[in-house]
């Protein structure tokens, strides 16, 4: 089996996350082919391959790099991908808050950095959301397009499990998906930043 | 390339009023920074698509809150 990705125009992490979804699907055996014309990507995207234990070699025509990848093993042993983009940050929602203060002032400023978030380049690798910061991704939020814009972009968006359960918020979830304090520390731990509004 | 709709305020308060407003109307709108091209200051503005502009302005006016509609 051969498979394309076309990662052309997509800037990190967007082509980490692409080869990684492909390398996941792919058998052992089948050979990627992965069209990225930026070299940082490239250099990430080769780095990913190698420690995934894929043969990789490179082709470079007119600024087109084209990775050609064999899977060698079923599982991948590093499989988040976002962590090989060294500008790779994630933001951190606790609080359906901007700062402190007046709590109208906090909502409308909390609004504002959301939905800007997928216009400024780089834009996170991954959302994290727990306490009252669950409330942004949950039935009701006046920023669900936003944050259901960025999942489209590849974003990660990790919702605390505990904390939808505490707020019985579990079946209004509308962005993002349910995930736990393994995963949200293990983002937390590799992300090249974190910011938090 | 399509324009965007923006509505700008005379106050912080305004915007916040205008955003709830809307709400309770049902109208969409986004909440955003006031785009650089139209201030360097800090200040939150809302942006809406062409369907909705009239029910905005009406909404506004309604409600006897001051502001600026502009395109870009």
């Amino acid at each position: 089996m051969k498979a394309t990705v076309n990662a052309k125009g997509q800037k990190c992490p967007v082509p980490l996350i692409m080869t990684r979804d492909a390398l996941s699907k792919a058998e052992p055996g089948d050979t990627l082919i992965i069209e990225i014309d930026n070299p940082t990507s490239r250099q990430n995207v080769e780095r990913f391959l190698k420690d995934n234990n894929a043969s990789v070699s490179v082709s470079e025509k007119e600024g087109l790099f084209v990775l050609t990848a064999v899977k060698m093993e079923e599982n991948l042993k590093r499989p988040d991908a976002e962590a090989y983009c060294p500008t790779s940050h994630v933001v951190l929602f606790r609080n359906n808050l901007m700062g402190t203060g007046p709590e109208e002032l906090g909502a409308i400023l909390m609004q504002a950095f959301v939905n800007t978030l997928s216009k400024v380049e780089p834009i996170p690798s991954a959302l994290l959301f727990y306490n009252n910061g669950i409330h942004l991704a949950v039935e009701g939020s006046p920023v669900l397009p936003a944050l259901q814009e960025l999942e489209k972009k590849g974003v990660s968006l990790l919702v605390c499990g505990t904390c939808l359960d505490y707020f019985k918020s579990k079946g209004r979830l509308r962005a993002g998906r349910v995930s736990n304090m393994y995963e949200i520390l293990e983002k937390l731990t590799l992300a090249g930043h974190v910011i938090e509004p | 390339m399509t324009r965007k709709h923006y509505f700008l305020f005379n106050s912080t308060q305004d915007a916040i009023k205008s955003e709830s407003i809307c709400r309770e109307a049902k109208i969409p709108v986004t909440v955003v920074p006031v785009p650089r091209e139209l201030s360097s200051e800090c200040g939150i503005a809302m942006e809406s698509g062409p369907e909705v502009l009239s029910a905005v302005k009406e909404a506004l006016n309604r409600n006897h809150i001051p502001f600026r509609h502009t395109e870009i």
